[in-house]
């Protein structure tokens, strides 16, 4: 398989080894998620069959389809929990066998995620601790993840006491500490209320734009994936495969505001509203 | 007031009623003496068996016999419980045969244990050892066995070793268990002191009981009663307190 | 995890009986005190046909029912009544808590005094050991009713009986099952223990008087069957949970 399939063609040539602004940037030839003729079932169910994408590194991509159509499990591939049963996928040129710490995952039920008898700052040293970071050295990541997310007043409290969207930052901030260059979030902002999805979000962009973390989330929410991503892959289901693949070239730094009122957003949500929402006709 | 001590007070005022209302039914003859001394004579046993160290020393043997066979089995029940627990095999293979031993009745293997080791202190510590494992291993068994599965793909994508999954993360999920399991093998391990004293004879206050019904010291008996109560109370109390204290996250 | 038959406990049984077996060198009857499985087997056998397991275990199972009844039926109504009314549960506190700790067979002693050995003392013992719980648990389902169908009775401005008898006894049914469960197997252990120590009848009695008999296989082969009622019972209730968890028209599924 060659080139991979984005819309974007005069980004395809370009490579750029430096960055000059602080800020990694670099966007190769090579997609660093890759997925080719992907097939995925079990027993004698078919989840789906024949789904080819690619992510380039230092962007965000997000997966949306209806239930059913395999989105989570698509995640769950490139994490490496799970094996296909067709195809290829290769994240970083390599196959992908078995979950690494260079690829982080934020799971949607953040109180099953962390540890309920730990702090936040224990919970985050816990990726530190598996990754054999000195102990001398973890304070200073750990606070600077905790500033990050906007924990550091938090540090001290256990999970049961902070509220959803809090938990799900401590998540982050633990996924985060493992450096990755890859960070999947499985509809991570799902269980929380529409105010504290909003500010995630953003502060998803701002971190991403910060670390240039290449990022695969995926959603059910149609103006989430249009409002946060760069690439939007839109699955069907029954039979479960690849509906369309968009790039979502609106102006960045996001905008709650702006960007959800641009021409541009209303057409590409108005294109993909049919595809979302159609499975959950009968 | 707050309100585990308003809690504290009514308890307080509840059983000085209770005790009332002992008093009353004793001395008026509601209840023949034969059957509920008064408290004060109760008090007055406590007393004196205190004073002249028999009590004292009956008590003592019991809380000691106790302390060591809930030692001993939380001891083998939590390490057997985690081997079992963590090793599949062992778990698929050993769980349910455990689980066959569940409904027997503790005391039942007094019988087998007077036939092989007859009426002696050995055979009293491997009742209580035998009979009381039985809550402190098949928890930590469940504890071990019962670890979410998202905790576990939360291990496998941060890389972690599989010791140190065991002593980070499997541990502490297990730990309310544990300890559930070994408050119960307290209570059967009190419970199993006072039937082999029964059956023995041996220094303690279940033999005291028995002692006292014979010679129809209804006030000794009731004085060894309050005993026992007081032994539960507290060894209960402890525990619940230390399970409080670890699992002070549980908010 | 496997899928299928669990093949691997039964493979540890029957190697357990082996050794067992092999152990005491394949002869009949070793010693005064230990014994080879076949004997066993064969003792357990002979109890069931010639009905001295069947007698025994009667007297027990009626003790252990009566006083389950006794102790469970006074005890769940307590526990309802103070999961309703805070003040009677805060008030019952005190006393629970200092008495529920002291062992039931202490009281055999106390209780042969006053109703001499027999049926009587055997079912007031298994009482004590089955009210306490009795009144926790039931107590604890009762304040576990969700809070939105209490709720629902106070718009409904039902009174105490209404709201008993449609809305709290309906909610805790699957729990109080849940209790028997475990109040039963308590029952029945206190009923055993107390024919082995004292009362005169009973599968305890009979294991005890095996063992001083000198008859180690129908001592064990008394174990045997004593599990094997804890087991009948607890299965028999399992399947009562089940039929009431799944509530109505599960019979047409």
């Amino acid at each position: 398989m060659d080139a991979p399939v984005s819309i974007d063609g005069d980004l395809l040539d370009r490579r750029v080894s430096g960055n000059s602004r602080g800020r990694r940037e670099i966007v190769a030839c090579e997609p660093i998620i890759e997925f080719d003729a992907v097939s995925f079932g079990y027993g004698s169910a078919l989840i789906f069959s024949d789904i080819s994408f690619g992510v380039r590194r230092g962007t965000i991509s997000c997966v949306i389809g209806p239930s059913g159509c395999g989105k989570t499990t698509v995640l769950r591939l490139v994490a490496g929990f799970v094996q296909a049963t067709k195809g290829l996928i290769t994240v970083a040129g390599q196959k992908r066998t078995k979950p690494t710490r260079d690829v982080a995952v934020v799971f949607q039920d953040y109180g099953r995620a962390l540890l309920p008898w730990r702090n936040v700052y224990d919970n985050v040293s816990l990726a530190l601790e598996a990754a054999h970071v000195p102990r001398r050295d973890r304070r200073e990541r750990i606070e600077s993840m905790l500033e990050l997310v906007g924990l550091k007043d938090h540090a001290r409290k256990f999970p049961a006491q902070l509220s959803g969207g809090m938990q799900q930052r401590v998540q982050i901030a633990r996924c985060l500490a493992q450096d990755p260059t890859i960070l999947l979030m499985d509809e991570p902002f799902g269980a929380l209320d529409a105010m504290t999805r909003a500010i995630l979000q953003d502060e998803l962009l701002h971190i991403q734009a910060e670390r240039g973390i290449t990022v695969l989330f995926v959603t059910h929410d149609l103006d989430e994936a249009l409002y946060l991503g760069s690439q939007v892959i839109a699955l069907q289901a029954n039979p479960g495969r690849l509906g369309r693949l968009i790039s979502v070239d609106l102006p960045t730094p996001r905008n709650q505001l702006t960007t959800r009122e641009d021409t541009k957003f209303l057409t590409m949500r108005r294109d993909l509203f049919g595809l979302t929402h159609a499975g959950h006709q009968g | 007031m707050g309100p585990t001590l308003r809690q504290l007070l009514i308890n307080a005022l509840s059983i000085g009623f209770l005790i009332f209302l002992w008093y009353v039914c004793s001395t008026a003859g509601w209840v023949p003496r034969v059957f509920l001394p008064p408290p004060q004579d109760v008090w007055g046993a406590l007393v004196a068996g205190f004073s002249t160290g028999t009590l004292a020393d009956q008590t003592l043997s019991t809380v000691f016999s106790m302390l060591i066979g809930w030692f001993a089995c939380s001891l083998f029940g939590v390490l057997l419980g985690s081997v079992i627990g963590i090793w599949p095999l062992a778990r698929l293979s050993l769980g349910p045969v455990l689980e066959i031993f569940r409904p027997m009745p503790p005391a039942a293997i007094i019988p087998l244990a007077i036939a092989i080791l007859g009426l002696s202190a050995e055979m009293s510590l491997s009742v209580i050892i035998f009979g009381a494992i039985w809550p402190a291993l098949l928890s930590t068994v469940h504890g071990f066995s019962s670890i979410d599965p998202r905790l576990k793909e939360v291990g496998r994508a941060l890389g972690i070793s599989p010791l140190a999954f065991i002593w980070k993360i499997a541990l502490p999920n297990a730990t309310p268990d544990i300890i559930a399991g070994m408050r119960l093998s307290m209570v059967i391990s009190l419970v199993l002191v006072v039937i082999t004293d029964m059956i023995t004879g041996q220094i303690g206050l279940g033999s005291l009981v028995v002692l006292a019904s014979r010679t129809f010291d209804m006030a000794g008996l009731f004085a060894g009663l309050c005993l026992l109560s007081l032994i539960g109370l507290v060894s209960n109390s402890v525990l619940q307190f230390a399970e409080r204290r670890l699992l002070r996250y549980k908010q | 995890m496997t899928t299928g038959f669990n093949y691997r406990p039964w493979v540890v049984v029957a190697v357990l009986i082996g050794a067992w077996q092999w152990a005491l060198g394949g002869h009949a009857v070793v010693s005064d005190t230990l014994v080879a499985p076949g004997p066993v087997l064969h003792a357990t056998i002979r109890m069931l046909i010639d009905g001295s397991a069947l007698k025994a275990g009667g007297q027990t199972l009626l003790a252990t029912l009566v006083g389950l009844a006794l102790g469970g039926g006074i005890g769940t109504i307590v526990g309802i009544a103070s999961g309703m009314a805070r003040p009677l549960a805060s008030a019952i506190r005190g006393p629970v808590e200092v008495i529920r700790p002291l062992p039931a067979i202490a009281l055999v002693p106390l209780m042969t005094i006053i109703f001499g050995l027999g049926l009587k003392m055997e079912v007031y013992v298994v009482s004590f050991a089955v009210i306490w719980p009795s009144i926790i648990l039931s107590q604890h389902a009762v304040q576990n009713v969700e809070h939105e169908l209490i709720e629902v009775a106070d718009i409904l401005e039902f009174g105490y009986v209404a709201r008993t008898w449609k809305i709290i006894l309906p909610a805790i049914w699957p729990r109080l099952v849940v209790m028997l469960r475990f109040t039963a197997a308590i029952a029945l252990l206190i009923a055993v223990t107390v024919e082995l120590v004292s009362n005169p009848w009973g599968l305890g009695h009979e294991m005890m008087v095996a063992s001083w008999g000198l008859e180690p296989a129908k001592m064990l082969a008394y174990l045997v069957v004593v599990t094997a009622i804890g087991w009948g019972l607890n299965w028999v209730l399992l399947l009562v949970e089940r039929m009431i968890t799944a509530g109505p028209g599960a019979a047409e599924r």
